[in-house]
């Protein structure tokens, strides 16, 4: 056997070695992978996490309702939250009812979210800047 | 859920549909583009709302009615240059519905009504603020809303969902988003599947097994952010989609117009995205049509016979500019929203000042925080090396590019995401604990969709084995059409 038969024969068996060892690097990756996101998925639509997710989606629903009873259309109002989750969701919330402004110079209402028994823990309340 | 579909496949793939068919003609990418396409056209709807005024939904009738009469009367006037594309129905199907099937799987999540913090913060108000109108949306931006320089592809598809069915359910422009995020990354998934077509038939259904286990890993990559009204997993997996069409894939008209479409659609979703898709874009033009390495000089002979040469020779500036075209026309829609940004005075909340920590030691905590997620990396890396050593005489006939490409498309995305750590002026330590599970999502997905296309080759490895290095005659009409593209250069 030639030196260049001897060097074909072994570069096929490396090709062939190499294909193995990806096949099976490439599948446990991907099957680790995929392991962590249907765990996080199943944990997802697991009952508990379905109503809890539920509760605060009618929640928010609820302070918006009470937001658009409370104040006519077109309101210019501040939002008077301390900064973080609660501001940002009265933003969300009054968007497109009443015009959210950036001081209480040009708003009527200043607008926070405290704790009540309106929406589930929670209550809207209003003041005069 | 049903209205997020409807507004999904109706509102905005049914608009998109001609385009993405003159696009990317038979790929079964076309029904996963559409969609993707249609948040494009939305996104400059906004676009023109917030420039110009008037609504979103008459800009988008107008932006829609003028993309379709142009894909229209391109795929007309270029009728009898067109290709013929020997693709069997019962491919394109298998992996339409593979694929189809295997990104609608993680979706099951959605039975859980979750919105994440930044889709309650960012998202549905700008949602609503685009809903709202010019004078509402510019107002908003310029003086109340956080994140207000964010592109506007997802809250432009929210805010076409909240005029059609109302705002009272919030939700609804989570799911849309969650629709487009399955789109993005079915595009990623057509390409991975169309990368083993050229090779037999056993390697061609592994091939859309490989697309379809890919499918997973996006949605598993991503987690909750997959579904809970995060941006990160569309634009990641849209620039992914440019990278695997664009620098990947064989190169021809149709993979080159699928790309552009992901880049342009990964810009206009986040700011991340647009830095991504400018790498990417600027990879892809590298990669069809690279300018001149120099700029040769006019030649002038002398009477004594000498030559010389002196001056510019303009000859080679068409060439110069057919680059920068390759460049500027994708990137056109992206740098709009930046200049309209720059134009209303909106900036970038992350780099409003300077940060008392120093360089070097953000840049530690960023380069930790960001390798804490890239367990993929050493894997990714090894599957390369052995790869390109071992098979890549596989991977030319599949026609696939240099993985190359991918890398520095990889690398660049972290190089300046890590720029970004260390410029912006947030504690570091908090931001990498808020964002840097989200920032990594692009180099992770790029790094699994480099390790499953390398799956691919093996699977073209297999179906047409090497002998010693020497190409095994192509036996059918399209190992010869494979075998002619792995000839061209890449």
């Amino acid at each position: 056997m030639s030196p260049q038969h001897r060097r074909a024969r072994r570069g096929t068996r490396s090709a062939r070695v190499v294909r193995i060892v990806i096949t099976c690097v490439a599948v446990a990756s991907v099957a680790l992978c995929v392991r962590s996101g249907a765990t996080a998925t199943v944990s997802d639509v697991r009952q508990t996490s379905v109503s809890s997710w539920t509760v605060a989606d009618r929640q928010q629903a609820c302070l918006a309702r009470l937001i658009e009873t409370r104040l006519p259309r077109g309101t210019p109002v501040y939002i008077g939250s301390s900064q973080g989750f609660a501001s940002q969701e009265l933003i969300e919330l009054s968007t497109l009812w009443v015009v959210p402004q950036p001081t209480t110079a040009s708003a009527t209402w200043v607008l926070s979210l405290v704790p009540g028994e309106d929406c589930s823990g929670e209550t809207v309340r209003l003041r005069h800047p | 859920m049903t209205d997020a579909l409807a507004v999904v496949l109706l509102g905005l793939g049914l608009p998109g549909l001609i385009p993405a068919l003159v696009a990317a003609r038979n790929s079964p990418a076309v029904v996963f583009l559409a969609p993707v396409l249609g948040g494009v056209m939305a996104a400059v709807g906004a676009m023109l709302e917030l420039g110009v005024g008037g609504s979103l939904v008459g800009w988008y009738v107008v932006v829609a009615g003028v993309v379709n009469v142009a894909a229209a009367a391109w795929w007309l006037a270029t009728g009898r240059h067109r290709r013929r594309d020997s693709v069997r129905p019962v491919w394109y199907l298998s992996v339409v519905v593979v694929v189809l099937g295997f990104v609608a799987l993680p979706l099951v999540g959605l039975r859980s009504p979750q919105i994440g913090y930044d889709a309650n913060a960012v998202w549905i108000p700008h949602a609503l603020l685009i809903a709202g109108g010019h004078s509402v949306m510019a107002f908003g931006l310029q003086n109340v809303y956080g994140n207000a320089s964010y592109p506007p592809l997802l809250p432009a598809a929210g805010a076409l969902a909240f005029e059609r069915f109302g705002h009272g359910d919030l939700v609804l422009a989570v799911r849309v988003t969650a629709l487009l995020n399955a789109c993005a990354v079915g595009v990623v998934g057509s390409g991975i599947a169309t990368a083993g077509v050229t090779s037999g038939t056993v390697a061609r259904r592994l091939s859309i097994v490989a697309a379809a286990a890919f499918c997973l890993v996006a949605f598993a990559v991503a987690g909750n952010y997959a579904i809970n009204g995060y941006a990160d997993l569309f634009w990641s997996a849209a620039a992914l989609g440019a990278v695997v069409w664009g620098l990947v894939m064989p190169r021809d008209g149709r993979s080159l117009m699928i790309a552009w479409t992901c880049a342009v659609a990964a810009s206009l979703t986040k700011s991340e995205g647009f830095t991504t898709a400018i790498i990417v874009i600027v990879l892809i033009a590298l990669r069809y049509a690279p300018p001149p390495l120099h700029w040769p000089k006019r030649a002038q002979t002398y009477p004594s016979g000498r030559v010389d040469t002196v001056g510019v020779n303009w000859r080679s500036a068409p060439l110069w500019m057919r680059s920068a075209g390759y460049v500027l026309v994708p990137a056109l829609p992206g740098i709009a929203w930046v200049a309209l940004m720059q134009h209303l005075g909106i900036s970038n909340a992350f780099f409003g000042g300077g940060s008392s920590e120093s360089a070097t030691y953000r840049a530690g905590s960023a380069l930790s925080g960001i390798a804490g997620h890239l367990v993929i990396l050493p894997v990714a890396l090894a599957v390369a090396l052995a790869g390109w050593f071992w098979l890549r005489k596989d991977r030319q006939r599949a026609g696939m590019g240099n993985p190359i490409w991918l890398w520095v498309a990889c690398l660049s995305s972290l190089a300046v995401l890590v720029v970004t750590y260390v410029v912006g002026s947030f504690e570091i330590h908090w931001w990498l604990q808020t964002s840097v599970d989200r920032t990594t999502i692009f180099p992770q997905l790029v790094l699994y969709s480099e390790v499953v296309l390398w799956l691919v080759v093996v699977f073209v490895g297999w179906s047409q084995p090497t002998v010693s290095g020497t190409e095994v005659p192509a036996s059918s009409e399209m190992e010869r059409q494979a075998q002619a593209l792995a000839d061209s250069p890449q």
